[in-house]
């Protein structure tokens, strides 16, 4: 009954505060829209290397080679001059100044059954330039595998002889592993939404109603310190809560539009999907809350209180990647909080949380944490620092 | 009833509450009076309970308000220092708010809602948002608040700084009329003529202590002077921090 009326109020509070809304709004839509940017910008790059300009001169001598070369994406283009860019239907196109020149003779010593000569330049010490011979070359050592077996086979022999050997390449990496790894800051992004979301109604309905002496006054009411924490924290999470759930809807909506497949990924962020990841997220909300009240309330000032929360809503950034960066590992990690909840949304996205089990001790973990984090609250409400903010 | 018992509070190196203790009778009007930091505040906070003292207790209709905060809050109502309005409730939000942490609900709450913004003359103010109110407004939501479940007690600290001439005769009836309903009455005042003029008992505080508890008539006798503000000042031995 108590609870009914504190949340009621802290509640009316929160949402008429113009901050507070915006707050988990800001959180709510920056995320996809956020992503949707970054992934476009990362397929157009993508789709630049897959054409290939080189200079490729002579080419009457090898027609075939032109031929297989073009299917391959990799077409001629004279190399621009020193200080000029290279045109591509008026459009300003990466020119790789790599050049193949067939030699004069290269088809009559084909024909002939003599070794052929042509020759390739290019500029090694630049990055790209050898993932780009391998491309090229692959393509003519192709051809020539063909020109033997062909030749092989008119002279009744098996081209096998020349291949004792036969390698067989499995990529393991799914489609849906490979976008993962993009996917798997979205996965970062949707817990920084969930602290996000809740950090201005988390200093306002503590260090803010203390310093609009509000707070005080609360206090000398027959309530207990732990129902008003409660009520508090319950309301903070709430807007976490509607800012993740916001962002996971307004990324289903935005990620039909990103052209994932090309980048081989395949992705399908459905309602099963969309489902678990608020599901994982949901206890989450209650920890951010209780952290950032914790801090609020610790604080001498509402300025102060803003600064630290700044700084909680870096955990769920920060703490992954220093795991990643130290490389430490432990069973006992994926049971923490925010630890917890960024493994195993990286672990659905890859398509590989098998087991809701560690999920849930998780989860329960977090909310256990977020609990003793109220007790905590509740307790130092009865110490005057934390009440006149000394 | 309210009561307080050989109180002692430090905060730091500074004695706060030195061996204080006083009692409010039910069917009078008590005036705590003394100079700003005298203590009258901090004696106010441990009596309800928040903040703790070393020594002493506090006690409301006879409970404990260290062992049972929580029980005895619910006797009082609290008319504090600083006006804690929540700005963006309306007046009527705010009051109900404060019904529904003492425990009132459906009939009985809008029932106590309409008579206490009747009894205070807010109805006009009491469907808009607190944000913009004036000092008078405040004071009449804040006093609204203390008084909607109908405590036994009242505790009002420094209730008139900062009020114009019409806001203080409103409280001033009010606590007049809370009064004659046999209520118990306490307000911690550094103004003189107000105490002189309300209060059936003051209690003069200074550095913590009790310099003289009386009626403003014994109070004079007791230091032979006529005027109350002189025998104030003669009491706590300066007029430092005091406002005529």
């Amino acid at each position: 009954m108590m609870i009914k009326a504190l949340l009621k109020k802290e509640f009316i509070d929160a949402i008429r505060d113009k901050r507070s809304v915006f707050a988990a709004l800001l959180g709510a839509f920056f995320t996809p829209l956020f992503f949707a940017g970054m992934m476009i910008f990362t397929l157009e790059k993508s789709d630049d290397v897959e054409s290939l300009y080189i200079e490729i001169n002579n080419q009457e001598q090898a027609p075939h080679i032109v031929e297989l070369l073009a299917q391959d994406d990799i077409f001629h283009a004279d190399i621009p001059e020193q200080g000029k860019h290279f045109q591509l239907d008026g459009e300003k196109t990466e020119h790789s100044k790599i050049s193949l020149t067939f030699a004069s003779d290269f088809k009559e010593k084909l024909a002939a059954g003599e070794q052929a000569e042509l020759t390739i330049v290019s500029d090694n010490s630049k990055q790209e330039s050898r993932s780009q011979l391998r491309r090229i070359k692959g393509v003519i050592n192709n051809y020539q595998g063909q020109l033997v077996s062909m030749k092989l086979m008119a002279r009744g022999i098996s081209p096998v002889v020349m291949q004792p050997l036969k390698i067989v390449e499995n990529d393991t990496s799914s489609p849906t592993s490979k976008s993962a790894m993009i996917l798997g800051m979205l996965g970062v992004m949707i817990l920084v939404t969930l602290f996000v979301s809740s950090t201005n109604v988390a200093i306002d309905c503590s260090a803010g109603e203390r310093e609009r002496n509000s707070l005080e006054l609360l206090l000398m009411q027959p309530v207990s310190t732990f129902d008003v924490v409660v009520a508090k924290v319950v309301n903070a999470s709430a807007f976490s809560v509607i800012g993740a759930t916001l962002t996971i809807i307004l990324t289903s909506i935005v990620i039909p539009f990103i052209p994932l497949h090309k980048l081989g990924a395949a992705f399908n962020f459905d309602l099963a999907f969309a489902v678990s990841l608020w599901l994982i997220v949901l206890p989450l909300a209650f920890f951010a809350a209780a952290f950032q009240l914790t801090a609020a309330f610790h604080a001498k000032s509402f300025k102060e209180a803003q600064s630290y929360i700044q700084y909680t809503v870096m955990v769920p950034i920060i703490l992954p990647m220093m795991l990643e960066i130290s490389n430490y590992k432990h069973a006992a990690l994926s049971y923490l909080p925010v630890v917890g909840q960024q493994q195993a949304i990286s672990q659905l996205f890859r398509g590989e949380l098998e087991s809701f089990t560690p999920v849930l001790i998780g989860s329960l973990v977090t909310l256990l944490t977020a609990a003793a984090l109220v007790k905590f609250i509740a307790r130092s409400l009865k110490s005057e620092k934390v009440v006149l903010g000394l | 009833m309210l009561e307080v018992k050989n109180l002692v509070k430090h905060f730091g190196e500074i004695k706060a509450l030195d061996d204080l203790s006083f009692s409010a009778e039910d069917g009078q009007i008590t005036g705590i009076l003394g100079p700003n930091g005298a203590g009258k505040t901090t004696a106010l906070r441990v009596l309800y309970g928040l903040l703790e003292s070393e020594q002493g207790v506090g006690l409301i209709n006879n409970i404990d308000s260290k062992q049972d905060p929580q029980g005895a809050r619910k006797e009082i109502g609290i008319f504090p220092d600083k006006f804690g309005l929540y700005e963006r409730l309306t007046a009527r939000e705010q009051i109900a708010y404060f019904a529904e942490l003492h425990g009132l609900k459906g009939q009985e709450k809008e029932a106590a809602l309409d008579k206490v913004i009747e009894r205070l003359d807010i109805s006009d103010i009491a469907d808009r948002k607190c944000e913009g109110f004036s000092q008078g407004q405040r004071m009449k939501v804040i006093l609204a608040q203390a008084l909607v479940h109908e405590p036994q007690n009242l505790i009002l600290d420094e209730p008139t700084r900062g009020l114009d001439v019409m806001s203080t005769r409103i409280l001033r009836d009010v606590l007049k009329a809370l009064k004659a309903q046999g209520k118990c009455i306490l307000f911690s005042s550094h103004v003189m003529q107000e105490v002189a003029a309300l209060c059936d008992k003051v209690i003069v505080v200074a550095n913590g202590k009790i310099a003289a508890v009386g009626s403003p008539q014994e109070l004079c006798d007791l230091t032979g002077k006529t005027e109350f503000e002189e025998a104030f000042v003669t009491l706590i031995g300066s007029d430092e921090g005091i406002a005529a």
